[in-house]
């Protein structure tokens, strides 16, 4: 049995690729896959929680979430994501990595699975038990997300590393796509089931009961990937591999190895001291870096701020721009059922037909065309197709104009992932110096996340019509989809501004892309 | 010639090494040359099996089992155990290599003799490793024979008659893809393991002489640590394994060092001297944070290993035998501690949840104020198509 475990991690490597790689890129990928599923899931029924909860016998307009609920609902499990990335990192130091991964995990299994339970019946007891337990499912992922890039750069196979990298982190979409496929089922199911009248016919009946499990199986459905993510890892062996080789971070190991060594001229050194060379030990807080990378530190923190505005304020909320051009019907025309069934099929076509193949194009093109290019490329066609939207919005309402709507809205889906939602997330780890790329990494990442919550909490209001009668329940009168879609393409084409203060990796050793090569150049 | 006092029963452990076992057991393997007086022999050479007692830091008081060797075989020279626990291979000062199986369950072992052809007449061989993930077996001889082999078929990878002057030391790299071997002239190679093509010869100083050579055994430092002699001063060389280019230098004994061994977590690393001390090392700052100063007084240590899973330490001397240590470095969290602290914060916020809870009435913005529930309906459209059963069991959940 041990030697049979023993050999795996040798045919990983020596065999051509064959069913290893492939089960191997699938147990690597489950972690994205589960990630993506749990936090983009809940907008799904965001909606339908709305109708169950916040029900009211007067209004014309069925029930719906008031704005700040809605932000909180869908907001709470990214600031736990921070939180968990935080504890978690910490936690990495001291136990392991490997035992904090099946902690995770756990946590991530339990609080699906919890998300979809509620103490009481009364809508105040089910919102605040969801919230509560989205903020630790939160935290798990928080864990979960870089741990599932460090396994996943431990199985890579050493000769297709890139491709297998690729592949892996495209579960991504993938698990966003499953999320639309179990609301599309279950929906599906429960309208056969249990038919009602729409809330025009009826107010009352077409929230059947029966439809409140309809959200519950869709949160905790969640817990399934885990469980298997759980149950695959721990069959793998332990990993006998020199990450740092097969992650490329040799750099960073070797800078921290000689920074508590001794060396050779070490004595000569010491009479050399005032003339040692300052420029290539300057630290974060210092002018040398402000003059050499304060630019593009900018850059990569401002682009990925400005993309995750963007990017996770359209992922959440494509629901309710989707019901503002008319694809999604109005909300009294439809039972509660058929909203979210239709919901899930906008969404599921949308990520179908350009979130995932986005990726793919990223992963084709971007040793060829280059990281400065596609990013630059991306936000500029973001920029055009929202405007395309956005200027001419009153044109796209009409029902015969729909299906072009779709299209343009799909194509900024498009260049988004084939574009700077992968660039931003690769180039900060190839232009800053060994000894500052993981700090200047996660500052890059931190604000992405800021990004994503200010996309999550601000485009929900600003979405609002300006005519108050056509506000949804609870929420102040905002600039309209029409004037939001506008500041979103502003905010595109500020990305695109500073892309170029981001400079192209391709084709360049760290070194020079650091400046820790101009040493031979002042020699000269 | 030599005769020893009979009364030193502890006396002429040659080696030793941790065997690990499932469940986080570990077990300890010690090779004892044979004593003699006069023509006569005393007691043979012998192969003993303790059982580690993780509370105590201790080894069992008499062995799980005992392998006797033959008079014609001499002594033990070197063992390595199977990553897997299952095997482990001895050398010989006369009978070439041999290959051992523990064969049994809970109610007690056997050490079973197997035969290791292409080493039975292989002569003295100094040192033996077997590779990370068990797939292969290297051993070096004191005539400069490097052979690699692999695991368990026993075919042969490399076998080189001169790839040193006589080999001293040798260690496989944690992804299983380097074998480093050191000489007694003071050079070290590096080979390929997959196939045996010699990669590289490390650099060294003027009159350095690398003696011990150990990989790293953390993923994130791809380092191999070289315990080298310049002049009288011993010290550990650190080479970059993507380049083979030395890093720089570390003192991290006070004595030349005569045995080296890494952490299997790879956090920490131990010199074992020649006059009985053993120092240990974290490998993040290169500094000594345990030292035991004539831990086997006055005697070279044999062998050092660390537990696969405690803090300990397992050195031999001719002399003094086998001893356990407990290493004194900085305390880690307990993984209680750390479930405590998550607990915590857990139930942290389930107070400030419930405490939200009971005054977030203007929050939630109910338009039917604290009363609002799921809607209850005793009636709904298309029930006389449901059957029955079904409508019942429905209603009865909610």
């Amino acid at each position: 049995m041990a030697e049979q475990q023993l050999g795996v991690l040798k045919a990983l490597d020596v065999a051509k690729t064959q069913l290893y790689h492939f089960t191997a890129i699938v147990i690597a990928g489950m972690g994205f896959f589960t990630d993506a599923y749990d936090l983009f899931c809940v907008s799904l029924v965001t909606k339908l929680l709305g109708r169950i909860y916040y029900f009211n016998p007067e209004s014309a307009k069925p029930g719906s979430l008031p704005p700040h609920v809605a932000a909180a609902v869908n907001g709470v499990a990214l600031c736990g994501t921070l939180s968990g990335q935080l504890f978690f990192g910490w936690l990495g130091d001291k136990l392991g990595r490997k035992k904090v991964y099946g902690l995770t995990l756990v946590m991530m299994i339990l609080c699906s699975v919890a998300s979809g339970l509620s103490f009481g019946h009364e809508a105040k007891g089910v919102m605040t038990t969801l919230c509560f337990f989205r903020f630790w499912l939160g935290f798990g992922i928080g864990g979960d997300y870089p741990l599932s890039a460090t396994i996943m750069s431990e199985y890579a196979n050493k000769k297709t590393r890139g491709a297998f990298i690729a592949a892996v982190f495209a579960m991504q979409g993938v698990g966003i796509l499953a999320g639309g496929f179990v609301a599309l089922a279950v929906s599906s199911i429960f309208d056969k089931k249990f038919p009602a009248p729409t809330y025009a016919v009826n107010r009352a009946l077409s929230t059947p009961p029966q439809v409140d499990y309809i959200w519950r199986i869709i949160v905790m459905f969640g817990a399934l990937p885990a469980a298997l993510t759980y149950y695959w890892r721990m069959k793998m062996p332990e990993t006998a591999r020199y990450t740092a080789l097969v992650a490329k971070n040799i750099k960073q190991a070797t800078a921290d190895m000689s920074k508590v060594l001794q060396t050779d001229i070490e004595l000569e050194e010491r009479v050399e001291d005032d003339v040692k060379d300052p420029k290539q030990n300057y630290g974060l807080f210092s002018k040398e870096f402000l003059r050499r990378h304060g630019l593009h530190l900018l850059g990569t923190t401002s682009t990925w701020f400005l993309l995750d505005i963007a990017f996770y304020s359209q992922n959440l909320f494509q629901k309710d721009i989707f019901s503002a051009i008319g694809w999604i019907p109005k909300a009294a025309t439809m039972n509660a059922t058929h909203e979210v069934f239709r919901i899930a099929r906008a969404q599921t076509l949308i990520a179908l037909c350009s979130t995932v193949p986005g990726y793919w194009f990223t992963v084709a093109f971007i040793d060829t065309i280059g990281r400065f290019k596609i990013q630059l490329n991306g936000f500029f066609m973001m920029t055009v197709f929202m405007f395309a939207i956005a200027f001419p919005y009153n044109h796209w309402i009409k029902p015969e104009n729909r299906i072009g709507f779709v299209v343009m809205y799909s194509l900024t889906f498009f260049f988004a992932n084939f574009g700077p939602n992968a660039t931003t997330f690769i180039v900060p780890a190839e232009i800053f110096p060994a000894r500052l790329r993981s700090t200047c990494h996660g500052i890059s990442a931190a604000a992405g996340k800021a990004g994503a919550i200010v996309g999550a909490f601000g485009f929900l209001y600003a979405a609002q019509s300006q005519d108050k009668a056509k506000v949804d329940a609870g929420y102040p009168p905002g600039i309209g989809v029409k004037n939001s879609l506008i500041m979103l393409g502003v905010l595109n084409f500020i990305g695109m501004l500073f892309t170029f203060l981001v400079p192209e990796p391709k084709g360049k050793s760290l070194e020079e892309l650091s400046g820790e090569a101009e040493v031979s150049h002042d020699e000269k | 010639m030599e005769i020893e006092e009979a009364s030193r029963e502890s006396g002429h452990v040659v080696c030793g090494s941790w065997i690990r076992r499932p469940k986080k057991v570990n077990w300890v393997l010690i090779a004892k040359a044979s004593k003699r007086r006069g023509s006569s022999v005393s007691s043979p050479a012998l192969l003993n099996i303790f059982s580690f007692d993780p509370i105590t830091a201790s080894l069992s008081s008499s062995p799980l089992a005992t392998h006797t060797l033959k008079d014609s075989d001499g002594d033990p020279v070197a063992v390595s155990v199977h990553p897997g626990g299952d095997y482990f291979v001895c050398s010989t000062s006369k009978g070439g290599c041999k290959l051992f199986e523990l064969v049994g369950g809970a109610t007690g072992i056997t050490i079973l003799a197997k035969e290791l052809l292409p080493l039975q007449n292989a002569g003295l061989q100094k040192c033996m490793a077997f590779s990370f993930d068990g797939s292969k077996l290297a051993v070096g001889g004191v005539d400069g024979c490097l052979r690699i082999m692999e695991w368990p078929n026993l075919s042969v990878i490399l076998d080189e008659p001169k790839a040193h002057k006589s080999i001293r030391d040798m260690d496989f790299s944690l992804d299983s893809e380097f074998l480093a071997t050191t000489s007694t002239d003071g050079s070290a190679r590096i080979w390929k393991a997959e196939d045996g093509f010699p990669l590289s010869t490390l650099e060294r100083s003027g009159d350095e002489n690398i003696e011990l050579c150990r990989f790293s055994k953390d993923g994130t430092k791809p380092f191999l640590f070289c315990a080298a002699q310049r002049g009288d001063t011993p010290m550990v060389n650190v080479y970059d394994i993507s380049t083979w280019k030395k890093l720089g230098f570390k003192k991290l004994s006070r004595k030349t060092a005569s045995t080296m061994a890494v952490s299997l977590d790879g956090k920490y690393i131990a010199l074992g001297g020649k006059d009985g001390d053993v120092s240990v090392a974290e490998v993040k700052t290169m500094e000594i944070y345990h030292y035991s100063k004539r831990l086997h007084l006055g005697q070279s240590i044999a062998s050092l290993e660390f537990c696969p899973s405690e803090r300990v330490m397992l050195t031999t001397s001719s002399e003094w035998g086998e001893m356990v240590t407990k290493l004194t470095v900085p305390k880690e969290w307990k993984e209680w501690q750390i479930y405590a602290l998550l607990f915590c914060l857990f139930m942290a916020s389930v107070i400030a949840a419930y405490v939200f809870f009971e005054n977030s009435d203007s929050f939630w913005k109910l338009p039917m104020g604290k009363d609002q529930k799921r809607p209850k309906i005793s009636l709904f459209g298309g029930s006389s198509s449901t059957p029955s059963e079904d409508h019942s069991r429905w209603n009865l959940d909610l």
